[in-house]
């Protein structure tokens, strides 16, 4: 139950994000509305007024009919697959719903948009700020990303001392990410200006608040990373701990980069509060359903997000319709992978006796004992004391892969954890298996063993 | 200063982006000496090929709109320095009267649309 309360809490943070990001589409910025673009008369239309109202009732009820979906899935009783197999294709429905009224209403709002003429005088064409290409880019010091790189380094290095080669593959992932985001930072500074009409200087205030923005979610998602891989290198001893302080400063970074997206989203509604008056960018045509970027003239696959500071691809490229195809087909298989945990969890642990070895059996893992190289066997009538997980599986019907405890150090798991004896392998170089299929064999392998 | 590109105009990009410059040093949008994009960051901001942005910077230079130098970058030539006409510039001259002559225009109504137009490019 507690599982699957964890589980429920860390997707039901999707409703309020969801809600929060599609609410604030009704608020003009940079003249947009929905992925609409209106000049300043649009905006305050009444019918235009009354179009946002309906979409904000809307999305508060599709949000509360999720949020009730929540309370029912979350006190149905089920086994660990099933429930993460549920919660996998809720994720899936929360993170589509709410946007089936965003395209109803946008629809909509281009329906009045062009029954009212709302055009510019010069349509069709890309706006190109001459001024804005010409600036020099400022960059910021290498220094904010080599500090964390160089945190997120220490863990690595021990990994690579202690030849742990599996910790050093985990503890590469942090130096890894911060340097993919180093690259993405100076990647997404040769983006577009944020031109929205003749005002300069406003396009030089939101191209500069945009790229700040952008800067400090790369620089917060570095120490993120940094963060993160010295909480594990320092909790592999206290894997709760170094699991509360992971989920700590996933709470902290989650805030930071929403606050930061809601601050710039805000500044660009007030700065553009007066905008759309006489001559103004429209770039409608270009957006499907005002959020798919489609233009086969521009150059680049991935563009500025207008509203925000997230980007995009341009489907009229194909290496752009290939990121979006495999995103959605990975969100939708996810599910599967919930599938494959319900088969893990009935599949049953077996344990063999041949000639020469020892084989444990669970699902398609497959731990082959040699009995040449065994020095010793033991049969646990109790489960050992302190048993924690390094990496592996670990579910009510089987626990498998690499394990610690306090009486025995690191141990190679397979076994059914719910009935013993179980059989403590200790090999001449000092490895130890605890291996055990909840049967009364073992106690028979263990005598033929003996 | 904004450049309106029209992806749909016969009108090749290069020569929209080399007419609209000229427009804007004609009509003071860009003033001598103001240092325009690099060819990367034009074509990064128009997101078009580099080639087409330094078909356009070729084409300006020829005719003495802009000049390049290794440590200010590309700048508009000062007005003073532009004082004969290219030869292309004469032939679409030539071209347009023709048309306005064809259509029946006089002599007096070219001239007084030739006035208002010069007066508005300031």
């Amino acid at each position: 139950m507690i599982v699957r309360l964890i589980l429920w809490a860390c997707g039901i943070i999707i409703i309020p994000l969801m809600f929060w990001q599609l609410n604030n589409e009704t608020k003009f910025k940079k003249n947009i509305a929905l992925g609409v673009t209106l000049p300043y008369v649009g905006r305050t239309h009444p019918q235009t007024v009354e179009l946002l109202t309906k979409f904000r009732r809307t999305l508060r009820w599709t949000c509360l009919g999720l949020l009730v979906s929540v309370v029912v899935l979350v006190l149905l009783p089920m086994s660990t697959g099933l429930s993460l197999t549920i919660w996998l294709i809720w994720i899936d429905v929360a993170m589509v719903l709410p946007f089936i009224p965003y395209v109803k209403y946008h629809k909509k709002l281009k329906a009045l948009k062009k029954e009212q003429g709302w055009y510019p005088e010069v349509p069709r064409t890309r706006v190109v700020n001459l001024t804005a290409a010409a600036q020099q880019e400022k960059h910021i010091s290498p220094v904010q990303f080599l500090l964390p790189l160089a945190v997120s380094l220490v863990p690595l290095v021990w990994g690579i001392v202690q030849q742990d080669w599996l910790m050093t593959a985990m503890f590469l992932t942090g130096p890894v990410c911060v340097l993919l985001f180093w690259a993405l930072y100076r990647w997404a500074m040769r983006r577009r200006a944020e031109t929205v009409d003749e005002n300069e200087t406003l396009t030089q205030t939101l191209t500069r608040l945009r790229r700040r923005a952008w800067r400090r979610s790369w620089v917060w998602g570095s120490w993120f990373m940094a963060g993160v891989n010295l909480a594990m290198w320092l909790s592999l001893d206290q894997p709760v701990w170094g699991l509360l302080v992971m989920l700590a400063l996933t709470v902290v970074f989650l805030v930071l980069a929403v606050g930061l997206e809601f601050h710039l989203r805000h500044q660009q509604e007030r700065l553009t509060a007066q905008s759309g008056r006489d001559y103004y960018v429209d770039e409608d045509e270009k957006w499907i359903w005002g959020m798919f970027y489609y233009d086969p003239n521009d150059t680049h696959l991935v563009v500025n997000n207008r509203i925000g500071m997230n980007t995009t691809v341009n489907l009229a490229k194909k290496s752009g319709r290939i990121i979006l195809g495999a995103t959605a087909v990975m969100m939708l298989l996810l599910p599967l992978w919930g599938v494959w945990l319900m088969a893990e969890e009935q599949s049953p642990v077996t344990l063999t006796l041949t000639e020469t070895t020892l084989e444990a059996k669970h699902g398609w893992d497959d731990y082959e004992i040699s009995l040449e190289d065994v020095a010793q066997v033991q049969l646990l009538q109790e489960e050992p004391a302190g048993l924690r997980r390094i990496a592996g599986t670990a579910m009510d019907t089987v626990l498998k892969g690499r394990y610690q405890s306090n009486a025995y150090d690191k141990l190679t798991l397979c076994m059914d954890p719910r009935t013993g004896p179980w059989l403590l392998v200790t090999m001449e170089n000092g490895t130890m298996y605890l291996v055990g299929d909840g049967s009364a064999d073992v106690e028979k392998i263990y005598l033929q063993m003996q | 200063m904004l450049l309106q590109l029209d992806f749909n105009s016969e009108r090749p990009i290069y020569q929209q982006i080399r007419d609209q410059i000229v427009l804007g040093i004609a009509q003071g949008s860009l003033s001598p000496g103001e240092k325009l994009p690099t060819v990367r960051a034009l074509a990064d901001e128009a997101g078009v090929n580099m080639m087409t942005v330094s078909k356009a910077y070729q084409l300006l230079k020829q005719e003495g709109y802009i000049t390049t130098d290794r440590r200010s970058g590309t700048v508009v030539s000062p007005r003073e320095g532009t004082q004969t006409v290219p030869e292309q510039t004469r032939k679409r001259l030539e071209l347009a009267l023709s048309e306005l002559r064809v259509a029946g225009w006089s002599r007096e109504q070219v001239l007084e649309l030739c006035e208002q137009l010069y007066e508005q490019e300031g």
